[in-house]
């Protein structure tokens, strides 16, 4: 279990990238969704002991994190956001070394460690190849697999389906779904569906705070008979922000699909819709930005 | 772990386009003075082309240039983690800080011993060249070899290994790293004009660090027989001075390992608050009432875009920023994100931003306008 107490991080320049975070983070896959610039990374990096927090705590297990990262590294397996590789190096040779530096010494071990990786990672026919040369799904299954290595107890993966593409997305998110559920796996993400697909327990960021906690289905069901759907001009959508609490907007097919919480019928044309994830976290981001 | 950080190291660095760039040419420099006459290091004269007197001042002079090239292999060690982004992958993990520099000094330094080793081959092989005067040539004393390199030439290619790579530590810049060798280039040369006095010839032998002017002091009434065959032993001031440059360059790496961070200072949420850093709020300009500007394709045009792109590809940057190239970071992954298709650095050049290999540093050997790439 990863405890988190009033965790504060202002950096230099004054930005306030996290203002009091409080998070308990049980075993299993943990969904971290918030908006860019929401103060994710920060946090995924100040648990992967990257960088010292202004104020607050953070313990895993028994570990104290800030005043002992060494001990939460030995379990500690890390997929940043957007992470480089060095040229010329083959995938074998950089998970080889990763290995490694993540103290699996014994030379058999350590290629049982990354053959077995490299193959269920789908990686084995390119193992020769240079990872400066993968493509972006490719890299990011190389990042999982040297993320994998050691069992770690602890897995954090900062955005990690972020441009990839459906196909590869899915395969990603396969791959993520196999690691076991007696481990800690914080997935932080910008995308509704990744939570919604893999994590039985999530919580929202905002500008730096967590606005909201729980499990997917519950928050679903606080919403449920509260949203509503209809289809107008982009000219009319003025209006319709003034009247409503309108918390997403989209196009379909050149016209508007706005959707509007409201505890009672608006009537005017909007129909009920069975509201999902992404209505919560619309909903939950529209609430937060009003109150700002 | 240590080994095998080590032995990594030096992998990567020999498939490194730098390490046998250096080695071709120090192999051809050495080559031509050993056997034509056009190209001399040191002072030649009347003796043997193979002299051991000739392969000593060969090795010495050679190893004070090749503080550029130690500088490229133990400088990349430290700052290759923040170019190529891989590093919080890497300081996510249980390495230790001794096991992960010394390790990777280790094996940049050993790259860059391994390299050095074209100059005593390159007089060998040079020896045996058919147009060379066999009155100039004299037997091979494998001795003198020996001597040359691991005395003379390996403590000196040490020292400025450990001090370049401590000044990286330091300021975490190629450049700046760089601005250091030619400051201690242009030290060492006015230093030794400075010294040029026979009352400081002792001192100078005891304590300049390139060991030229111990070695001088031990050679300095040899005659032309004497320098053809004789190698002076390790000792008196030329030990001394030899034991004084590794004990200099153990206090450099002790140095670097005290200055060394893992975390990032520029992340900490501990650094006081820069106060009235805050930036305003620009007015947004006016939309245009009309369409955007025409494009225009003539001489004007042409004129402009070759006035942008020379001074893009001049510009190098700045002080505090990171090394390698007139874009401050790109990253490859929000390329592609933002819709530009195939490979990763077709895509960069296509959109004009080449983000240069971090390990290329072909670019300081040949200046970076007169590369094309992708």
């Amino acid at each position: 279990m990863l405890i988190i107490e009033n965790l504060t991080h202002v950096y230099g320049n004054g930005t306030r990238a996290l203002d009091e975070v409080s998070l308990t983070i049980p075993r299993g896959m943990y969904g971290l969704l918030g908006p860019n610039g929401a103060g994710k990374s920060t946090l995924m990096r100040t648990i992967a002991t990257l960088q010292a927090p202004t104020s607050g705590h953070i313990r895993f297990g028994d570990i104290d994190v800030l005043k002992n990262p060494e001990a939460l590294r030995e379990t500690l397996g890390y997929l940043p956001q957007d992470f480089g590789v060095y040229p010329r190096v083959s995938a074998y040779d950089m998970l080889d070394h990763m290995a490694v530096l993540k103290g699996i010494s014994g030379a058999k071990e350590r290629k049982a460690t990354v053959e077995h990786l490299l193959n269920q990672v789908n990686l084995w026919t390119v193992r020769k190849k240079a990872i400066a040369g993968f493509s972006g799904g490719m890299r990011q299954r190389f990042g999982i697999a040297q993320a994998l290595i050691g069992d770690p107890r602890l897995i954090i993966v900062d955005e990690p389906t972020a441009g990839l593409d459906p196909e590869e997305r899915n395969r990603f998110l396969n791959l993520l779904a196999e690691i076991g559920e007696n481990v800690v796996v914080i997935l932080s993400t910008h995308i509704v569906e990744d939570v919604s697909d893999l994590c039985p327990a999530m919580a929202i960021i905002c500008d730096g705070r967590i606005v909201s906690e729980g499990a997917p289905a519950d928050l679903v069901a606080k919403l449920k008979g509260r949203i509503w759907k209809k289809i107008i001009d982009k000219a009319e959508l003025e209006a319709a922000k003034q009247q409503h609490k309108v918390i997403s907007t989209r196009l379909l097919a050149g016209r508007t699909v706005i959707h509007i919480q409201s505890d009672d019928n608006p009537g005017d044309g909007f129909t009920a819709v069975e509201g999902g994830l992404e209505d919560v976290y619309f909903s939950t981001l529209s609430t937060t930005r009003r109150a700002a | 772990m240590f080994r095998k950080i080590a032995g990594f190291e030096l992998r990567y660095q020999l498939k490194s386009p730098v390490f046998w760039v250096v080695a071709t040419i120090f192999f051809l420099l050495t080559f031509g003075a050993a056997t034509i006459d056009q190209i001399r290091i040191g002072g030649g004269g009347n003796i043997h082309k193979n002299a051991p007197f000739a392969i000593a001042q060969t090795h010495l002079i050679l190893s004070i240039f090749y503080m550029f090239v130690t500088t490229a292999f133990v400088a990349n060690v430290v700052v290759r983690d923040d170019e190529t982004g891989f590093g919080p992958i890497l300081r996510s993990t249980r390495v230790r800080k001794f096991d992960y520099l010394y390790g990777r000094f280790t094996g940049a330094f050993l790259a860059a011993a391994i390299s050095f080793l074209v100059v005593p081959l390159a007089i060998w092989i040079g020896s045996f060249m058919p147009w060379i005067d066999p009155e100039r040539l004299g037997p091979n004393d494998l001795h003198a070899y020996l001597f040359s390199y691991f005395a003379l030439a390996l403590p000196s290619i040490l020292l400025t290994s450990a001090l370049f790579f401590a000044l990286a530590t330091i300021t975490r810049s190629m450049m700046w790293t760089y601005v250091g060798v030619i400051a201690f280039m242009v030290l060492w040369i006015i230093a030794n004009i400075a010294l040029d006095r026979p009352e400081y010839e002792k001192i100078a032998a005891y304590w300049e660090p390139m060991g030229t002017a111990a070695y001088g002091l031990v050679t300095k009434y040899w005659t032309a027989s004497e320098r053809n065959s004789v190698t002076p032993p390790l000792a008196g001031a030329l030990l001394f001075n030899r034991a004084f440059v590794v004990a200099l360059s153990a206090g450099f790496l002790v140095l670097a390992y005290g200055l060394f961070r893992f975390q990032s200072a520029d992340l900490s949420g501990q650094k006081k608050v820069k106060t009235g850093k805050k930036a305003e709020v620009e007015a947004a300009p006016a939309l245009l009432s009309g369409p955007l500007p025409q494009p225009v394709f003539d001489r004007a045009t042409a004129w402009a875009q070759l006035v942008v792109r020379t001074l893009f590809r001049a510009a190098g940057p700045g002080p505090g920023k990171r090394h390698g190239g007139p874009v401050v970071r790109h990253r490859r992954r929000p390329l592609r994100r933002r819709g530009l298709s195939g490979h990763p650095r077709a895509a960069a050049a296509a959109a004009g931003f080449v983000r240069p290999d971090p390990d290329d540093h072909r670019h300081l050997l040949f200046g970076r306008a007169g590369l094309a790439r992708a």
